[in-house]
């Protein structure tokens, strides 16, 4: 069965190596993917020098543009599994197997890597639980299903969600919406438990007041669109 | 409306009609995107030449004062416009999306034809 790792990176020249060299050592059944959107560091000659395998968006597309690009790759090279991960070596590369162990024994079309079942690990500030409590909330009163951690980029997802996401996926802060989507239109959903580490390098995207204001906005946002018109699971 | 500001109001809107008109000439406006434009200009001459139909036009509608008439067409219109705008600025993001990510596909597929003619 041909499984791919798709890792977006947006100047991770520094974390690369060691998330590849991870993937190779604890979960050698999976190929890889690098994303480079359009760093402005070394990342593009890090790939190149090291002979890891990337693909080179010509400009800048954001999270959601670089991801998508990773499964339209799974889709177009027969992959069969697909599975995100993060370039700044925040996800375990164990973890990727105990995914797919979860996605064969429950047969679903994604499983979700979660910080907050077994709460081990890393488990982020009290303010971004509390965010991510209400976009749990938003999602399981919209479409019935529980899911505890919607922004965890730790996904692992079969050969249809694939197609779905090579076609159609958000532009940013692509997680919680993307799940919700799956969900309204009758995907099977599950998560098991995870530990995360704290990022190694780089600054999250939304650590500014206003930016935090803006993601909670457009994601609930997001989140009640892409619910509408879906199948409420009672 | 004295016959001074008819005259500049009707000689601005010819002026902006054959700018229009050059642009889409030298291929650098289309015409369907510029026509909206064009339709406004035609519609402030006609009005600007007569007056009257803006009183008519105005009680039709049922608004006392034709200026406000003038301005709540005019905002309406450029709602229309801008919106249209923004739609077409999201279309076009999503094009160039689709390429650059094509592009990516395509050079790492080269990539690997040109590594697999040295073997």
């Amino acid at each position: 069965m041909k499984k791919l790792v798709i890792i977006p990176a947006f100047n991770e020249s520094a974390n690369l190596a060691s998330v590849i060299a991870d993937i190779k050592t604890n979960a050698p059944g999976f190929d890889y993917i690098i994303i480079n959107d359009a760093s402005t560091d070394n990342t593009k000659e890090v790939c190149e020098k090291e002979g890891l395998r990337y693909l080179d968006l010509a400009s800048n597309l954001g999270i959601g543009g670089a991801v998508q690009t990773g499964y339209q790759y799974a889709l177009n090279e027969g992959y069969e599994l697909a599975v995100q991960i993060d370039g700044d070596g925040q996800h375990k590369a164990e973890s990727l197997v105990k995914l797919e162990t979860v996605l064969k024994a429950e047969n679903c079309d994604m499983v979700i890597g979660s910080r907050f079942i077994d709460k081990k690990g890393f488990q982020s500030t009290t303010l971004r639980r509390v965010a991510i409590k209400w976009l749990s909330g938003l999602i399981r009163v919209l479409t019935g299903t529980r899911i505890t951690d919607p922004t965890s980029g730790l996904r692992l997802c079969n050969r249809k969600v694939i197609a779905e996401f090579a076609e159609k996926y958000p532009w940013d802060y692509p997680e919680p919406e993307s799940v919700t989507g799956l969900l309204a239109r009758g995907f099977k959903v599950k998560e098991t438990a995870v530990e995360m580490r704290e990022r190694q390098g780089g600054k999250s995207s939304i650590s500014k007041p206003l930016s935090a204001i803006y993601y909670m906005v457009k994601v609930s946002l997001g989140i009640m669109i892409e619910a509408i018109g879906g199948r409420r699971k009672k | 409306m004295t016959l001074k500001i008819q005259i500049i109001v009707i000689a601005v809107a010819v002026l902006a009609i054959v700018f229009t008109t050059v642009l889409i000439k030298k291929d650098r406006l289309g015409l369907k995107i510029a026509m909206p434009w064009l339709v406004v200009f035609v519609l402030i001459i006609i009005f600007a030449a007569i007056p009257a139909l803006m009183d008519w036009f105005s009680n039709l509608i049922g608004i006392y004062d034709p200026v406000n008439m003038v301005l709540f067409i005019a905002g309406i219109f450029l709602m229309i416009i801008i919106y249209s705008l923004t739609m077409s600025v999201f279309s076009t993001k999503k094009k160039i999306r689709d390429l650059i990510q094509k592009v990516a596909y395509l050079e790492s597929q080269i990539k690997k034809e040109k590594e697999n003619e040295v073997k």
